[in-house]
């Protein structure tokens, strides 16, 4: 029982990651429709600024996390100059600004590597080894901080969405881009906030991913950029609630199939949801059927 | 002679020639439009039957090489249903589950030796790869030639037009799929036998980047173009450590620039112009002009 408590609450922390990132793929898809390559390597970008910047502050961990969430957005225009509005006007589909997001992304990591090298790169040690003991049960602290801030994160970007006129602009965009440009909304002004909003997101993420592992690798990017696109297929790449339910709900799963079932491979069954999902419900859990995009048979 | 094959850069030549046969593969199922993540899985596939056949079943490598052949065609064929529901990224995401899915289950798989992977022989020496090349890409040659073929380039230009003049464009993409496994089955077991032994991260995410980079720089729609672009890929990371700048840099850039700047590839489609036939050149000077 003990375990199981103990496991969820790891689940929680690791869904909380994978919500975000794949609340960063939700807000780029909606109003870029793009598929963005390069969520996992900012994620990574993110975490190594913070590991300096905690070095050179002498463990000021909101500091780190603060350069972490700047670094992020820097990246986010960068990737938006580069990759994403050179394609705007072209209206290639989805695999192209893919593949040149995937290549930003590749670059990124890349210069990572060169910075720091391929080993892995430690950061606050002490505290991911604090635990609370509450009777038989041990709750990781990082595990718990990352929970929490994760939902009052979640919570603010959720106001900021639902409850802001810019977040009306942004669901406008989301739903009809010409309609909205024709009702004075700048399609390209929004697109270039919402993709600083997402990669700061993204830098942020890096940091609550070193606070909870005490750890990371260049090479982590990819595997990060494809959870968090599994959590946004699987929700339905249009809501943002969903995401964030499919995240959490990934992490437990995760953690469930470690702690219970060690010879399954826990990242199987995930995948296998997904094929299974887009095989039978191609607009996912939580989606609807979008105008002008490539969802569902292409043939019959 | 043969020591050369055993330095750095006959390695590299080595090297080189598996990822063009499954280059050349890919681009036989993304020429009908299909944007597969998964031909690392197929290759893989190619790699372990061959493997399993070879090492636990004591089977010889050509017949185990056969085998491993087969699953991936069969697999490869099985992928391209997924198509009949899903097209472009959501194909190339639905195949990427299946890709990873499958390497996190030969990692979990003691039979195929969990992440210590397989070893097998090293019978595929340096003649045998390069050979198969060869013939891998005469085959293609001899494929491009016929009204088939035709057909499934004309399902990759626009599946709506090629099935409105009555081209079965499901069939083709199982067609495609089956010729496309079959040649990345070759490259896989080619793999296994070549270096010995192998593991399941030999078959993750940076195998599909290999591929798909090699099409795209090379040319998806010209038979040399995969096997161009399979020697940028390969001579790219060498050509970055002399100016000591990470490999992830320099593909990432390639991939970025390629799509961007010359989305046709190195090579565009159709023939080559030196290949052309004199008669064909005589006949598009006479409409042109």
């Amino acid at each position: 029982m003990s375990l199981l408590i103990q496991q969820l609450l790891n689940g929680l922390s690791t869904g909380a990651i994978y919500a975000l990132i794949g609340l960063g793929f939700v807000l780029i898809f909606g109003v870029a429709r793009v598929f963005n390559g390069a969520q996992g390597p900012i994620v990574i970008v993110g975490f190594y600024l913070a590991s300096v910047v905690a070095g050179l502050s002498g463990g000021n961990f909101w500091l780190a996390l603060l350069a972490a969430t700047a670094i992020g957005a820097v990246f986010g225009l960068l990737l938006e100059r580069l990759a994403i509005a050179p394609l705007a006007s072209k209206g290639g589909g989805l695999l192209v600004p893919f593949l040149t997001t995937l290549g930003f992304g590749m670059v990124l990591e890349g210069i990572v590597r060169t910075i720091f090298s391929s080993s892995p790169q430690p950061f606050f040690v002490e505290f991911a080894s604090e635990s609370f003991k509450i009777g038989d049960v041990r709750l990781g602290q990082a595990q718990l901080f990352v929970t929490v801030f994760t939902i009052l994160l979640l919570v603010a970007l959720d106001r900021m969405i639902y409850s802001t006129s810019w977040g009306l602009s942004a669901r406008a965009v989301a739903e009809n881009a010409s309609i909205a440009g024709g009702v004075g909304i700048s399609p390209v002004a929004l697109r270039i906030g919402i993709v600083a909003l997402a990669s700061a997101l993204a830098g942020t993420t890096g940091a609550l991913y070193g606070l909870q592992y005490a750890a990371a690798t260049p090479t982590l990017g990819v595997v990060l950029t494809i959870k968090g696109l599994l959590v946004a297929v699987i929700a339905g790449l249009t809501s943002f609630r969903g995401a964030v339910l499919i995240g959490l709900l990934l992490g437990v799963t995760e953690a469930m199939v470690i702690a219970f079932a060690p010879a399954m491979p826990a990242d199987g069954f995930a995948f296998v949801i997904l094929v299974a999902l887009l095989l039978f419900k191609p607009a996912g859990i939580f989606g609807r059927k979008l105008s002008g995009t490539a969802v569902g048979a292409d043939d019959r | 002679m043969i020591e050369f094959f055993y330095g750095y850069s006959g390695q590299l030549l080595l090297t080189f020639a598996i990822l063009a046969i499954a280059a050349s593969g890919w681009s036989v199922i993304f020429g009908t439009g299909m944007f597969s993540m998964a031909p690392s899985a197929t290759m893989g596939i190619g790699a372990y039957g061959a493997a399993v056949a070879y090492t636990h079943w004591g089977i010889p490598f050509p017949i185990a090489t056969v085998i491993g052949v087969v699953l991936a065609a069969v697999v490869s064929a099985l992928l391209s249903l997924f198509a009949w529901r899903l097209d472009h990224l959501f194909l190339g995401i639905a195949t990427l589950g299946v890709a990873e899915f499958l390497v996190a289950l030969a990692h979990k798989t003691p039979y195929v030796g969990g992440s210590l992977g397989m070893p097998a022989g090293f019978d595929a020496t340096p003649p045998v790869v390069l050979i198969t090349l060869v013939i891998v890409v005469f085959a293609l040659w001899l494929l491009r030639r016929t009204r088939l073929f035709s057909a499934m380039r004309a399902v990759g230009d626009d599946t709506l037009a090629a099935q409105s003049v009555g081209i079965d464009t499901r069939k083709m993409k199982v067609i495609a799929s089956i010729v496309g496994g079959v040649i990345l089955g070759v490259s896989g077991a080619l793999y296994t036998f070549q270096l010995g032994s192998i593991i399941p991260s030999n078959f993750g995410f940076s195998m599909i980047v290999q591929i798909i980079l090699a099409v795209l720089i090379g040319g998806r729609d010209s038979l040399f173009g995969p096997v161009v672009g399979a020697a940028v890929v390969i001579a790219l990371p060498e050509l970055a450590r002399l100016v000591s700048v990470d490999h992830s840099i320099a593909y990432g850039l390639a991939l970025m620039l390629i799509v961007l700047l010359r989305p046709q590839g190195l090579i565009p489609g159709g023939r080559p112009r030196w290949l052309r036939a004199k008669s064909v050149r005589a006949v598009q000077a006479g409409i042109t002009s």
